[in-house]
């Protein structure tokens, strides 16, 4: 119990002692995290979507304190299991010219969220932010989002080819390029020979 | 300086490998496009791949500053990303301040390094560090932390020039600028006389000549310089309730520096002799580069040495010898020492460096109610004060140390007390 205190404890003062650009970049993780939640809420409605809100709230506070913690992957499995169930029988672009515009801002947002916890992690709380260092994170933010934007525009197309025209083939495509990514980074991680 | 990937890589890795299954397993387009910023973010870490291990330094390792000044400290790294940010973290310790106050930067690395500005509140000698530089990429995949060596800075104390004149009663030297009460060469006149074999031509006074009828000449004073010995008391280093509030110690050390700048300046041979361990000695010398090392040695004094009871004494003294003794006087071994160092001729002069808050009413409430510290230092106080009285009474001027000006007036009456009449000798 004296640990559980001590580590709210310690929650509370590393939001005390945060300097104003890291507060600025954990309202970036608030606001895209909460903003996430709220979208899954309304678009992708599922029986339990009152429970899978409460606990996407609390781990986007989790997020906001830690960013380097698991938090944030955790909130992303959230909003991914709401996907998977409410999005399935949610109407696919075919049927309904919104579905994909939100498919589309909802990946924006959880990518703003992904890279906003990434650089709140990448110094701690209590550090200043300079202009430069600044200058280079939302430029870096603005061309990750751009770019995934565009990746995302270009699956919606796949997606709306006949399924005659593309087939099976176009998940198939990207299940082997997601398994070479993944492959190649996993070999990344192993530490290099000295 | 080892590269490791980040929490964020691994978010990426893990979403987007377990969404590739379920896009798989359910064969759902809109799987994938959930997957999208995940994978580019991949691509994205993938490209910026462990380019090299980045190489830190920091500038520079070691440093002496005056007291009251500020220097930055100034952290490069070479890495192998186009762009990298760049975390350089400083630890805050007490006495030094920090700009900014964390200690911390994020920056996105260049040549001009990162700057943090280290301020210490007082003269001494510090050790800042060991610092943390992390280093990452630009899309947060990548990072490597090394250590950065600690990095030393030295305060000089600030060292004004005392106001008053020398003080000084028989100058022991040879020649300097303090008058004597010897006759010979020099410039301020003592007496007009009849002319001798061997005196100067040039010393003629032609109007007392011209008005007596015979020859006389300007009688002058010598001018000579004269040993200084200023006594540190430093078995104690007394602290007042305020941190930051100078110390005893502080004042020591100021009073030191300003007393041998100023006697420095008139050309005469300037000693230390530390009563305690926490400053040390220092020969004799004269100009500028005695001046200069006694600044550096005040600079080193060490101030984290515990308290120490055993008093080295003066050892030999000089009839006639100006002695500055810079003591808070709250041990009876110093106040001793006091009074032998005048018993063996020398001109002694007190300088008290007892900070001005402690023993007194106002201070007892900055002790704990249930205990009577505040009372005791109160008397303790009380029996330094007699003490230093009984020292006045015997004639030892004791004077409190509070700036440069305070020894003004004891070295305007000890010059008053040296031109005074004196009763002749033998009648």
């Amino acid at each position: 119990m004296i640990d559980v205190a001590e580590l709210v404890a310690g929650w509370i003062y590393s939001l005390q002692i945060m300097s104003w650009q890291q507060w600025v970049l954990r309202v970036s993780v608030l606001a895209s995290g909460i903003v996430a939640a709220v979208m899954c809420f309304l678009w992708f409605p599922v029986v339990v979507s009152p429970a899978l809100l409460a606990t996407a709230v609390v781990l986007v506070l989790a997020s906001v304190i830690r960013p380097d913690s698991l938090a944030p992957l955790s909130l992303v499995g959230v909003v991914a299991l709401w996907w998977l169930s409410g999005g399935a029988v949610a109407a696919g672009p075919s049927d309904d010219g919104g579905s994909p515009w939100r498919w589309l801002s909802m990946s924006a947002v959880v990518a703003v969220f992904h890279l906003s916890t990434a650089f709140a992690a990448a110094a701690p709380s209590y550090a200043r932010i300079t202009g430069r260092a600044a200058m280079l994170m939302v430029r870096s933010a603005a061309g990750y989002v751009a770019v995934g934007l565009v990746a995302g525009a270009a699956v919606l197309g796949l997606t709306a080819l006949p399924e005659q025209v593309l087939g099976f083939g176009w998940v198939a495509a990207g299940v082997v390029a997601v398994s070479a990514a993944t492959v190649a980074v996993v070999a990344a991680l192993r530490p290099l020979p000295r | 300086m080892h590269v490791s990937h980040t929490p964020a890589l691994l978010r990426s890795v893990v979403i987007a490998a377990v969404l590739g299954v379920v896009s798989i397993m359910t064969q759902r387009g809109d799987v994938v496009l959930l997957m999208v910023p995940f994978v580019v973010h991949l691509a994205w870490g993938w490209r910026g791949r462990r380019r090299g291990e980045p190489v830190v330094w920091a500038r520079p390792m070691s440093v002496v500053i005056p007291e009251g000044e500020s220097m930055s400290l100034v952290t490069r790294v070479t890495h192998g990303w186009g762009r990298a940010l760049v975390t350089a973290q400083w630890p805050v310790r007490p006495g030094i301040g920090l700009e900014p106050e964390s200690g911390t930067v994020l920056d996105s690395a260049s040549g001009q390094g990162l700057e943090v500005a280290v301020q210490p509140e007082r003269w001494g000698r510090y050790d800042v560090g060991p610092g943390t530089v992390r280093v990452g990429d630009p899309s947060g995949s990548w990072r490597a932390s090394t250590k950065v060596p600690e990095v030393t800075i030295t305060v000089r104390p600030a060292s004004s020039t005392l106001e008053g004149g020398s003080g000084v009663l028989n100058p022991i030297g040879i020649v300097g600028m303090h008058r004597s009460r010897h006759r010979g060469d020099g410039s301020d006149l003592a007496d007009v006389r009849e002319f001798r074999p061997g005196d100067r031509l040039r010393r003629i006074n032609w109007r007392v000549t011209s008005r007596m009828g015979s020859v006389h000449v300007n009688s002058t004073l010598t001018e000579r310089d004269t040993d200084v010995l200023i006594v540190a008391d430093t078995l104690l280093d007394l602290v007042p309730a305020s941190p930051d509030a100078p110390t005893s110690l502080d004042a020591t050390v100021r009073a030191i520096a300003a007393i041998s700048r100023h006697y420095v300046g008139f050309g005469d041979r300037v000693a230390i002799h530390d009563l305690g361990r926490r400053i040390g000695h220092v020969r004799a010398g004269t100009g500028p580069r005695q001046a200069r090392m006694v600044l550096n040695v005040l600079s080193r004094a060490n101030r984290t040495v515990p308290d120490w009871d055993v008093l080295r004494p003066v050892g030999s003294i000089t009839s006639g010898m100006l002695v500055f003794f810079c003591s808070p006087l709250m041990e009876r071994e110093s106040q001793d020492e006091l009074v032998r160092l005048r018993r063996l001729g020398a001109e002694v002069i007190g300088v008290d460096t007892l900070p001005e808050g402690i023993g007194r009413f106002e201070d007892i409430g900055s002790f704990r109610s249930e205990s009577f510290l505040g009372e005791a230092w109160m008397i303790r106080r009380m029996e330094r004060d007699d003490a230093v009285a009984r020292l006045r009474s015997i004639g030892i001027p004791v004077t409190p140390w509070r700036g440069t000006s305070s020894l003004a007036s004891v070295l305007l009456s000890m010059e008053a007390a040296r031109s005074a009449p004196r009763r002749g000798s033998g009648r």
